[in-house]
């Protein structure tokens, strides 16, 4: 394994957090598989497989595992603080200067734009994940139901999950039966 | 103050727990807990919260840093140089779930090879 010292890992993420507007997916790949080659493109998609399986944030979870295979703990804090330093500062930076002009009508109006456009943006990902994993029919159902008692009667997640899990699974194993 | 950083952490650490799958996932319910449950913002403070974090870069997440410091921030008395404190405190409470990849680590260095990992990540 190549020896990635705690500096790199630090400069390596603060760069795929600088640059990673909405999600640092694409960015991430380009430095750890082509710049930097820490990973290979396969280590890199299992490390992110990986991280969407486990509970809390994909790309910090990634950033975890990439830290601690190359420098243990103290890799994880330098992989997390990279990542998050400059972001951090940057958005509460654009959050006080927003709180400073809010009440410039020019600056309310450029912000709910802005917040249509990222609304736009969450849609657009939730649609082309639906037409990516090629759902079978019964699926959709599942995917009604959860669009349903989330987005229309705003029952909370937890119980909704807890009780759409095990009817997609049942209903997935049927229809692989028939 | 102290009482809405513990709660602050306290409901993003079970939201942290449940979320699997990104932050995308979470957005409804983080909008459930912050506007009709806590009641620590409105619907259109929300919006532009969601909006700000969405302009600036670096992982998706964030958005939940920037709704600790609103909510802090707006639940303060006056005395705004205190506030400056706020956005040091807060990263830590997305943390919480960073255990979970830890010990998947250790684990999967553990069995790498057997054949029980192997299907598992195929």
């Amino acid at each position: 394994m190549k020896h990635i010292s705690r500096a790199e890992l630090f400069l390596g993420f603060l760069k795929i957090g600088l640059l990673g507007f909405s999600g640092v997916g694409p960015w991430a790949r380009h430095v750890i598989v082509e710049e930097r080659r820490w990973l290979t493109d396969k280590e890199l998609a299992e490390v992110l497989g990986v991280g969407q399986m486990l509970p809390g944030p994909n790309t910090m979870n990634a950033a975890v595992i990439i830290g601690e295979r190359f420098q243990g703990v103290p890799g994880v804090v330098s992989s997390l603080l990279g990542m998050m330093a400059m972001p951090l500062a940057i958005v509460t930076a654009l959050a006080a200067v927003y709180d400073r002009f809010a009440s410039i009508p020019e600056v309310r109006v450029g912000l709910i734009g802005a917040a249509a456009a990222a609304a736009g943006l969450v849609l657009g990902t939730a649609l082309k994940m639906i037409r990516n994993i090629k759902l079978a029919p019964m699926a959709f159902v599942v995917v009604a139901l959860g669009f349903a008692s989330i987005a229309v009667f705003g029952w909370p997640l937890v119980p909704v999950v807890i009780v759409l899990a095990p009817v997609a699974i049942v209903l997935t194993a049927l229809g692989r039966r028939t | 103050m102290t009482g809405i950083l513990a709660e602050l952490a306290r409901t993003f650490a079970l939201l942290s727990l449940v979320s699997i799958g990104g932050i995308n996932v979470l957005l409804p319910e983080i909008r459930r807990q912050v506007v009709d449950v806590h009641g620590w913002m409105t619907d259109a403070a929300f919006a532009h919260t969601f909006a700000i974090a969405s302009a600036a870069p670096g992982p998706n997440v964030i958005v939940v840093s920037l709704i600790g410091w609103q909510v802090a921030g707006w639940a303060r008395p006056p005395g705004r140089h205190a506030r400056h404190h706020g956005p040091v405190l807060r990263p830590g409470v997305l943390r919480c779930a960073c255990p979970c990849p830890l010990v998947a680590q250790q684990g999967w260095r553990r069995h790498q090879g057997t054949r029980w990992c192997l299907s598992a990540w195929a």
